[in-house]
């Protein structure tokens, strides 16, 4: 008896070792599906003029950045050179890429181009070199001195008025916002007082010379936090945004209103880490009081 | 009489040692060809299966009255077996590298195998004991072998080269060390200006920048990728350069506004021997 448990036992694992050993050899490979990447096409400085491509090109209108500025009119038939250095362009607290201009930071239009820069090492100061005449003579605006800018924007709303927003002397979450306008097509700046917030500046705008706003909470943002003056920048008020119960903790940035025929807007955004409906659609606002108070009209996808 | 009970003994232990070892072997066959289950190492099926024969060859001639050429009968099959199995496992040895490497705190490892011949590389989490399964191939076929470091007892960097001769590296992370309900993001977690020996890291909303001695590296976000929740690897010209891992003491306070506190590791993307660097929260 003993024998014949011994011996069929070790008949069967012969057999057992015999099938298991085809089996494992004749298995399907289990490689998973290539996922082997092609690198990304880099982009190279182009060598000159004749092979400069607009960047941020607004019509016929465009700048590049081959180891210095250059503005076109003409869709790149023709460049002007900025007379201003790459560095100044970036400087302050600014670690993104240099192959573009920070967003914001400049302002080609028509009849106007406009380049924020940032001029000393030790004694910093802010300023706006600006051309009137599609590039041919450049001026300079002195705008503010002793903060090293982070988050930084130039606009004009027409010919005269104008505004510059930028913050600085970030710590972990707070910073100093910084509002100056112009009335005289940016010769002079004049700074106006800002809200008593320091949380760091998401998007700030005016829309007209005397409506502006401030978006603020770019860390972890729970509730937007919009400020709006109705005077020119001399008062501040918190906007009152009615986020429907449903949009609690979803809807959490403010973006920077807008006029959309007859209505004032404000797309409310979810923040870098929002993913309801994958991060597609925002919270679209209405407001009747010139941006005092907002009411949610419905859901838009970002690209609407 | 003593010395007979003695080997009675041995042939059965060596007997039931073959049985348990072959019942394990066919679930592992289930596991392997069911659900793409492998071992941490494939060598070891053959390892396996050798022990198995050499157990069941001593238990035969201990426990059976076998005779003379009963006995040489036995032992040439289980010498082909072992021979042929040894041969499997060389062959399987040119056709695949495997890399194992047990964590510091000996509680997981990290595995890769690569085709040797195209250079596609997978890797392997582990699955349950010396089970593993592929998770996902390595985004470049690496060519030779890989330099595997564990930064922390949960962070592993493999360095290796591409077929191009471009170096990059894969992070293996075990665990998330919180709740596992939320994701992590590691380059806005370590908001601030991190120093360590002659770095300085330092995290914005923009990016990160390291510094070393006078050279400065800035790192956009297209630039930063991360794995799991425990590091991110700095890219630059589609190349690593860096590996920022978060320290086993690091609490990010994402939830309060305290400052992040503990360290982060910057580990260098290079080959030959380099160490993580440690570094300590300067100014938030």
């Amino acid at each position: 008896m003993k024998k014949i448990i011994i011996g069929g036992t070790a008949s069967l694992l012969g057999i057992g070792i015999a099938v298991g050993t085809y089996l494992f050899e004749t298995a399907p490979s289990t490689h998973l599906p290539s996922e082997i990447g092609t690198p990304p096409e880099q982009k190279s400085p182009p060598e000159n003029d004749d092979t400069l491509q607009p960047i941020e090109s607004n019509g016929p209108i465009g700048y590049a950045l081959a180891g210095e500025l250059k503005i076109t009119y003409d869709d790149g038939e023709h460049w002007s050179r900025v007379p201003v250095g790459i560095e100044s362009l970036f400087a302050g607290e600014y670690n993104g890429q240099e192959n573009e201009l920070i967003e914001h930071s400049f302002y080609l239009s028509d009849d106007r181009s406009a380049f924020l820069y940032v001029e000393g090492a030790d004694n910093q100061r802010v300023k706006l070199l600006y051309s009137l005449d599609r590039g041919d003579t450049w001026k300079v605006a002195d705008i503010d001195g002793t903060i090293a800018p982070r988050f930084r924007k130039v606009d004009f709303l027409n010919e005269a008025d104008g505004y510059v927003v930028y913050t600085g002397e970030r710590t972990m979450s707070s910073e100093a916002t910084k509002v100056f306008l112009t009335h005289d097509g940016g010769e002079s700046w004049k700074e106006v007082p800002h809200p008593d917030h320091y949380r760091l500046l998401y998007d700030g705008n005016f829309i007209d010379e005397k409506t502006g706003f401030l978006s603020y909470g770019i860390l972890n943002p729970e509730e937007p936090d919009l400020y709006v003056t109705q005077d020119g920048g001399q008062s501040w008020v918190s906007a009152s945004i009615e986020i429907p119960d449903e949009y609690h903790l979803i809807f959490t940035t403010a973006e920077t209103p807008y006029i959309e025929g007859n209505d004032l807007v404000l797309l409310v955004n979810q923040g870098s880490s929002g993913d309801y409906k994958g991060g597609k659609v925002k919270g679209k606002f209405i407001s009747e009081d010139n941006g005092l108070s907002w009411s949610f009209q419905h859901e838009v996808y970002a690209d609407e | 009489m003593q010395m007979n009970k003695r080997k009675q003994v041995m042939g059965w232990c060596c007997f039931a040692l073959s049985v348990i070892l072959f019942l394990f072997q066919g679930l592992y066959l289930i596991l392997h060809l069911r659900w793409r289950v492998e071992y941490a190492d494939n060598r070891l099926f053959y390892l396996m299966t050798i022990f198995i024969v050499v157990c069941a060859t001593v238990a035969l001639i201990v426990l059976m009255d076998l005779k003379k050429n009963g006995k040489s009968l036995l032992l040439v099959i289980a010498i082909v077996i072992i021979l042929l199995h040894g041969v499997l496992s060389f062959r399987h040895s040119r056709a695949v590298r495997e890399l194992v490497s047990l964590s510091p705190d000996w509680k997981t490892y990290f595995v890769l195998k690569q085709d040797r011949l195209s250079g596609k590389t997978d890797y392997y989490r582990p699955y349950y004991g010396p089970f593993v399964q592929a998770k996902v191939t390595l985004p470049f076929s690496m060519k030779g072998d890989a330099k595997i470091k564990w930064i922390e007892d949960d962070i592993v960097a493999a360095t290796y080269h591409a077929e191009d001769g471009s170096i990059h590296q894969f992070i293996g992370t075990f665990g998330d060390r919180g709740q596992g309900s939320s994701y992590t993001n590691v380059a806005l977690s370590i908001q601030g200006t991190w120093k360590g020996e002659d770095f300085i890291l330092t995290s914005t909303t923009e990016g990160l920048t390291v510094k070393h001695g006078d050279e400065v590296e800035r790192f956009s976000w297209e630039n930063i990728v991360q794995f799991g929740t425990l590091a991110v690897v700095l890219t630059e010209n589609d190349e690593a350069r860096w590996t920022v891992a978060l320290g086993g003491d690091f609490i990010s306070h994402e939830n309060d506004p305290a400052p992040p506190s503990g360290s982060i590791y910057l580990y260098e993307a290079i080959d030959g021997s380099t160490e993580p660097v440690p570094l300590t929260l300067s100014s938030p």
